[in-house]
Formats: C-alpha cells, sequence, structure tokens
C-alpha cells in the first residue's frame, strides 16, 4: 500500500518553482480570499490567471483533469443542491407533477425546479469552488514539501512555545510512521487472510480484528525509534535554518493584493 | 531532551501516521462510504489526552497542507484545507482537544460515550459553515450535503472509537508502564 504514496509536487525549471514558498503561499491565501466576494472583474482575472499560471510553470494539464476527475462527484453535488428550488405546491401535487405522463409536463416541472435564477448562482459558486480548488492544485504541484513546511515554520516563529525544530521532526517521523503503517496494514489484512479471517464481511468485526493488531505494531515501533532518538543524543535547541524573504517577492505580492483591490472597486 | 518527552513526541507522531492509514481504509457502512479518519480522530483524543491529541492532529493538517498525500485517497495539499473540507478538517484539532478535555482522567464508559458525541458534533460545528461560506449555500442545503449523509457512518464510527480506545489503553498504558521501568 505504500506504494500508492506519491507526493503532489511537480519538479520543472519554472520561475515559478523557484519563487519562495511564502510568497506563492500568499498570493494563494489573497486569490482565495478576492473570491469570497462575488465580483465579475476579480472572477474573470483569476480564472485567466490559472491557465498563465500553468503555462508559466511548465505544469502538463493532465494534473488538472485529474484533480478535477477526483473533485467532480462532489462539485456536481453541489451544484444540484444549490440550483434545486422545489416549487411550493403541496406534497401530494409535487409527486403527481414529478410523474406526469407526458414529457412535455416533465420538462416543464424541471424546469421549475431548477430555476435559470438558481442555476446561474449555482454555476457561479461551483466555478468559484472549482477555482479555489485548483489554484491550491498549481501551489501544491509548484513548491516543494520541504520549502513549505519551512514557510509553515516560519509563520509559527512568532509563536514562541512551538519549537520549529521539534515541529520539523514529527513532521519527517509521522511521514516515516505512515509509509511503515501502511505495509503494516497490508500486513495485517494478509495474515487475517490466511486465517480466513477475510471471509467475514461484517465491517465491524473486520475494524475489531484490524485496529488492534495495528496499533499494537506501531506501538513497538514507537519505543523503538524513541530509544533510537534518545540514544542519538536528541535536542531541540539547534537551530532550524529558514531563509529570509526576498523584499522583490513581498513587493510583488503586495501589488497583486493592490491589484485584487482595485478590481474589487472599479 | 529526556527519555519521557521524547516518547510523548513519537506517540504523537504514531497517532498522526495512524490517522493517515485510517484516511486510506473504506469501510460500506449507511448511505456513503466512510472513511476512517474521524474514528482515529476521537481515539487521538480518547488516548493521547486534549494537548497530544490536538497537536496529533495539528500535525496531520500540516502534512496534508504541505501536499503529502496523507487526506483520504492519497490525497493532499491546500486545496482541501482552503476548499469545501477545510472546516471539518480544522475541525479535527478542536475535536480531538475537547474529547481529550472530557475523556483524560474520567475512566468511564459513559464519559467517553458524551465525549466523542460532543467531539464528532465540533467537527460539523466548524465544517458546516465552513462548507456554507465557501459554497455560498443556504443553511437547509448545507446540512444536507455536509452533514445528513454522514450520520449514520459517524455515529458507527463513535461507537467504534469507545470500544477501540477500551480495548487499546490497556496495551498503551503497559508499554508506557514497561518503557518507564
Amino acid at each position: 500500500m505504500a506504494r500508492g504514496l506519491a507526493l503532489h509536487y511537480v519538479p520543472r525549471p519554472s520561475g515559478v518553482h523557484r519563487l519562495d514558498a511564502r510568497t506563492k503561499l500568499f498570493a494563494v491565501l489573497a486569490l482565495t480570499m478576492a473570491l469570497f466576494r462575488p465580483d465579475g472583474p476579480v472572477y474573470a482575472a483569476v480564472t485567466l490567471g490559472l491557465p498563465v499560471a500553468v503555462m508559466a510553470s511548465h505544469l502538463p494539464w493532465s494534473l488538472l483533469v485529474r484533480t478535477l476527475r477526483g473533485w467532480l462527484p462532489f462539485l456536481a453535488l453541489i451544484f444540484m443542491v444549490q440550483a434545486f428550488s422545489p416549487p411550493d405546491v403541496s406534497g401530494n401535487a409535487f409527486l403527481s407533477a414529478a410523474a406526469a405522463p407526458s414529457w412535455a409536463a416533465r420538462l416543464s416541472f424541471l424546469a421549475a425546479c431548477f430555476p435559470r435564477e438558481a442555476l446561474i448562482q449555482a454555476g457561479v459558486g461551483t466555478w468559484r469552488l472549482l477555482l479555489m480548488v485548483l489554484w491550491a492544485v498549481v501551489f501544491t504541484a509548484v513548491t516543494p514539501a520541504r520549502d513549505l513546511q519551512n514557510a509553515v515554520l516560519w509563520l509559527l516563529r512568532p509563536i514562541g512555545f512551538l519549537p520549529a525544530r521539534r515541529i520539523a521532526v514529527m513532521t519527517a517521523l509521522s511521514l516515516r510512521f505512515f509509509a511503515l503503517l501502511l505495509d503494516d496494514l497490508e500486513e495485517v489484512r494478509l495474515a487475517q487472510r490466511a486465517r480466513l479471517a477475510g471471509r467475514n464481511r461484517n465491517p465491524w468485526r473486520r475494524l475489531r480484528t484490524t485496529i488492534p493488531a495495528l496499533f499494537r505494531k506501531a506501538l513497538g515501533r514507537s519505543e523503538a525509534t524513541a530509544l533510537a532518538l534518545a540514544a542519538r543524543g536528541y535536542r531541540e535547541d539547534l537551530p532550524v535554518h529558514i531563509p529570509p524573504w526576498p523584499p522583490k517577492e513581498a513587493a510583488g505580492l503586495c501589488l497583486l493584493a493592490a491589484l485584487l483591490a482595485a478590481l474589487h472597486l472599479f | 531532551m529526556p527519555l519521557e518527552s521524547i516518547r510523548k513526541m513519537v506517540l504523537v507522531c504514531l497517532m498522526t501516521a495512524l490517522t493517515a492509514v485510517g484516511a486510506q481504509i473504506a469501510v460500506p457502512i449507511g448511505p456513503v462510504p466512510i472513511v476512517l479518519t474521524n474514528l482515529f480522530v476521537l481515539l487521538a483524543g480518547l488516548l493521547l489526552g486534549p494537548t497530544q491529541g490536538a497537536a496529533a492532529m495539528g500535525l496531520y493538517l500540516l502534512l496534508g497542507a504541505v501536499g503529502l498525500p496523507v487526506f483520504a485517497n492519497f490525497k493532499g495539499g491546500l486545496a482541501h484545507l482552503l476548499g469545501p473540507t477545510g472546516g471539518y478538517l480544522l475541525g479535527f484539532v478542536a475535536a480531538a482537544w475537547l474529547v481529550g478535555v472530557l475523556s483524560h482522567g474520567r475512566p468511564s464508559r459513559w464519559f467517553d460515550g458524551i465525549a466523542v458525541v460532543l467531539g464528532s458534533l465540533v467537527i460539523y460545528a466548524l465544517g458546516v459553515p465552513w462548507l456554507k461560506v465557501v459554497t455560498g449555500m443556504a443553511w437547509t442545503k448545507a446540512l444536507a450535503v455536509g452533514m445528513l449523509p454522514f450520520l449514520v457512518g459517524d455515529a458507527v464510527k463513535a461507537a467504534a472509537a469507545v470500544m477501540l480506545a477500551w480495548s487499546l489503553r490497556p496495551a498503551l498504558l503497559r508499554h508506557v508502564r514497561t518503557a518507564s521501568a
């Protein structure tokens, strides 16, 4: 199962990739915030900016298509729910209209359930959601995990009780455990199948046998890891090097924010 | 750093990793097939207590935000935090903390039961308003999409969390005692 682990970063020799992670993070946050107020020019700018960003970062279009496919059922559900406005009729009248004998009657009933204004509103809402998701996907694809981790540590620096080094070590440990536990889970499943426990279709019973076994294996790993860290003299007073935020990029970000604010005004 | 603190830190990482593994296990219960993320969120609070439970969930969100594939179906990235599911994900931290506060130091199935019910509700309390704001839906529609289809599954997960916590706690206590000896 650990083979399913694949990072969502797509390495490419582009200027967008070389930008500081903080610049990209704040830019995506600014674009997302701008989408919260329904405004034509902002929507148009953010929409047009997306293909420009994809081309500038040399990302494959298939990445967006793949993401779109994953989110499609959810977006379709949101669209349907938003667009559906049941006509103001009693329950029996509603049912009889829904089961009308002629196609024309059924179509007119459908049109009454999905009025034009509601369809437009649902379309705009779904489009906004899609833009948010796709911009975040582009951001993740052009930012290495280590850079983003450093950006988060930089953001957390003002909070004194959150030690940056501990967070960095915990991130690495969790990821290592994740890969190991996925393989442990597979092992537990294979062992159960060998004992014919896999034939039991009751999901509750399967949970009760799988999770405790996985947890006990995990506890054994945790003790070995803790002892190994202690034996290597783990300490937290060593500094974590986070490069300073380039002033030019910070200025560029301010320009983007000003542009979005200006688009809101006009 | 004392060995005891290192052990606690490693246990937090372990719970983060278990939550990520739980997100990849789908169980066909109720109208919507459920993943076990919420189960491990509640277990984090029940087994580790408020501070470490919330820390484990905070770390889980950090891993997901930086693009590591720890969310359901090996997904990851900022889209999940900024998109419609962001409220539920932030609710994980609050839920683990609340479950830990209500259940820690009170070895009773009743307290655990109340804690997991309130913990599950906290996830919705943050998730549904977030979904409403992001999608622009009315409250009734946001509840219909973001809460009602998952209630059956969440009830099962809450019950399972209490049962599993009671079967896992002895192992955890034994592990801590053996390690300290």
